[in-house]
């Protein structure tokens, strides 16, 4: 049997019907129902996600509702693995790149730890073992140092081995 | 026109400080560094630049690729080079990044995959290493892991660059010497004439040593700041009289870690007493297989060691308390065992006991859990259950049979077990019925000795157990053959298909055409 379900609104206005346990996997939507005392009869506003965002990120908390708590983070200097991305999510990942970025905001702002997690770790995959120049090009990023700042820090850099 | 939708550089520093965060810091400097001015300004803050691993991850030890080592050295690291405070380095990049430029701020270094020889030459008096770095320095990492010379060389090459290090390296607070415990490599003896190594800036210490001679050595109070330090020991060798007698309390030292790796037998004599020379003691851990008149129990814990540490937070431990038969007449239970350590009611202790009188011995285990340790050695089918998850390397002894659920529990205890050992000599009482296939899904070594064949062929049948690719299998030559009715069955030829490396130490009499045509990927041995 399906459980209760609660109202969400997208920032563009469609309203979703979401199981109150796949809602609650966002922090932030668990605070407002809990904290604030919100029933289930009032629609609760996302005002900073839109609706084809809010569908994928309904589609990967439905898919992920049952995974068990993420640890904590370690300290900084253990090993960091960016190979661990699940075959599904791999496949749910398969966007452009703006969605990518959409989503990780939408999963911020939800604070949706997992989903947080994949995504960026999807974007620093594709940052991995790039030249700065392959970077700018691969992400639409201007080069915005002048020659002549580009010719200074070259000059520091000499002076500093020089001295 | 420009792009409508979100871009990287449109992230808040927030957001890319988490995706950045992801990977190691030299791919975050290699890929980001100069792309622009705001990456450029967050790639250079310290999260990113303090702490500098130059290979492909810490377990792998393998170089980076040359085209990113020469970005490091030609600009990445004169740019970044005065927020640099570590630099974990291997062999073949380690003079080009240290000589590239000067590292004003470093204070820690850690010099992975050595060959003995090389590590002999970088510490002597006039390597380049103890020239530049000899007054800033305060940690140092260092671990050899081959030798080219005699392996007897190799405690001589280790003491000199032990006494190197305290010599030359006069600010040296932090020294690992043994970063990977299970390496022979970095072995220190220091024998009837020890160096007169001195230290009063030396606050933790990481070494493998000999005997607890070396122990009683390294504690006599020449390092007297010492506040940390873990010790292992390889062999049982009693220590002489004069070295005993050292009585010198060692009030400065908080944490203490001692890990056996032979049978203890001074546990009386010899540690107790050198445990009360450490009244003022935060921290402690001991990891033994003792061999004593007596079980070590949480009453004796607490008479001996808990009664005297009145400062003590943390108490990890796994200890193993060896008993001849024949030296015990009433053998406690495993419930008389636990309800002696009612009185430490801030940890959860397991304890565990066995008979095993073909052996003549009873073993009563104990531990503290969370299990930190890597190994778990001597699982019987009284084994409690639990979740261990950093262990890789386990032993199953007993003289009663593993059964099919025994196998079951264990994969689920151990989900990370890469290094398995069978010792049983009782057949199985339930090995012709048919059971769930059982995986073991990390296992690289397998070794299977002086063992009833039931246990060959609960690993090598492909119904009952899934293998995964590139095992090495160490197994009695008969048995094998027995098991693989001379190398011809169909229900163990998947699984040896996916043997690695295979040790059955041959001999010229054995039939190697059809070992390697039923081992067709497999190295033999």
């Amino acid at each position: 049997m399906a459980g209760h379900k609660i109202k969400l609104q997208s920032n563009d206005g469609d309203i979703f019907d979401v199981e109150v346990e796949i809602a609650k996997l966002s922090i932030t939507i668990k605070t407002m129902l809990e904290d604030l005392s919100m029933n289930e009869e009032e629609i609760i506003p996302l005002p900073n996600i839109n609706s084809a965002i809010f569908k994928k990120v309904i589609q990967w908390t439905t898919h992920h509702k049952d995974d068990p708590p993420l640890p904590p983070e370690d300290d900084e200097n253990r090993e960091k693995n960016t190979n661990d991305i699940s075959s599904w999510d791999q496949e749910f990942l398969k966007v452009d790149q703006g969605t990518l970025f959409e989503l990780i905001l939408a999963a911020n702002y939800l604070d949706i730890k997992g989903l947080l997690d994949v995504t960026c770790t999807s974007v620093a995959n594709m940052i991995k073992g790039k030249t700065s120049e392959e970077i700018r090009q691969t992400f639409n990023i201007k080069n915005d140092f002048t020659p002549q700042e580009e010719e200074q820090i070259k000059k520091e850099n000499e002076w500093c081995e020089n001295k | 026109m420009e792009s409508l939708s979100i871009q990287l550089n449109d992230l808040p520093n927030e957001i890319l400080l988490i995706i950045l965060k992801k990977l190691p810091n030299i791919d975050v400097l290699y890929s980001l560094i100069g792309v622009n001015k705001r990456l450029d300004t967050i790639v250079q803050d310290s999260i990113f630049t303090r702490y500098l691993t130059f290979m492909t991850s810490c377990n792998d030890l393998s170089p980076i690729a040359e085209p990113i080592l020469n970005q490091f050295c030609a600009e990445i690291l004169p740019k970044i080079r005065h927020k640099i405070l570590w630099l974990n380095l291997e062999p073949s990049s380690m003079d080009r990044i240290l000589l590239s430029t000067n590292y004003p701020n470093l204070c820690g270094l850690a010099l992975y995959n050595l060959i003995s020889e090389r590590a002999r030459e970088l510490f002597s008096n006039k390597s380049y290493l103890i020239r530049i770095f000899k007054n800033q320095l305060s940690s140092i990492v260092i671990h050899i892991n081959k030798c080219q010379e005699s392996t007897s060389s190799i405690k001589d090459t280790n003491i000199f660059i032990f006494t190197q290090i305290f010599t030359m390296f006069k600010n040296l607070q932090y020294l690992n010497f043994s970063p990977f415990n299970g390496s022979n490599y970095h072995r220190l003896t220091f024998g009837v004439s020890p160096p007169n190594i001195l230290s009063s800036t030396l606050l933790q210490l990481r070494v493998v040593i000999d005997s607890y001679e070396d122990c009683l050595y390294l504690l006599d109070g020449r390092f007297n700041q010492l506040n940390t330090i873990y010790v292992t020991i390889c062999l049982s060798k009693v220590p002489t009289l004069s070295v005993i007698n050292n009585k010198k309390k060692l009030p400065n030292l908080k944490c203490f870690q001692l890990t056996h790796r032979s049978i203890l037998s001074v546990y009386n004599n010899i540690l107790i007493p050198l445990l009360h020379r450490m009244s003022n003691l935060e921290e402690l851990g001991l990891y033994f297989d003792s061999f004593n008149a007596e079980i070590i129990d949480g009453y004796n814990l607490e008479e001996n060691i808990l009664n005297h540490m009145t400062k003590l937070k943390n108490f990890q431990f796994n200890i193993r308390s060896i008993i001849p038969f024949n030296n015990q007449v009433n053998l406690p239970s495993n419930n008389a065992i636990q309800n002696t350590f009612k009185n430490f009611k801030n940890s959860k202790i397991i304890s565990c006991i066995d008979c095993l009188p073909k052996e003549n011995q009873f073993h009563c285990h104990i531990y503290s859990y969370p299990y930190e340790l890597i190994y778990y050695n001597y699982i019987t089918n009284n084994f409690r259950g639990g979740l261990f998850k950093h262990v890789y390397k386990i032993s199953l002894v007993d003289e009663l049979p593993f059964e099919h659920e025994f196998f079951l529990q264990i994969t689920k205890s151990f989900p990370f077990v890469s290094e398995l050992r069978i010792h049983n000599q009782e057949p199985q009482k339930n090995n012709k019925q048919q059971y769930s296939i059982i995986e073991y899904p990390h296992l690289t070594k397998l070794a299977i000795v002086q063992s009833h064949e039931n246990y060959l062929e609960q690993f090598l049948n492909n119904s009952k157990m899934y293998l995964s690719n590139n095992i090495y299998l160490f197994v009695d030559y008969n048995s094998l053959q027995r098991v693989t009715d001379n190398f011809t069955s169909d229900t163990t030829r998947m699984n040896c298909t996916k043997i690695k490396c295979l040790n059955i130490n041959i001999q010229p009499e054995l039939s190697l055409d059809l070992i390697k045509d039923y081992f067709p990927h497999a190295e033999l041995r």
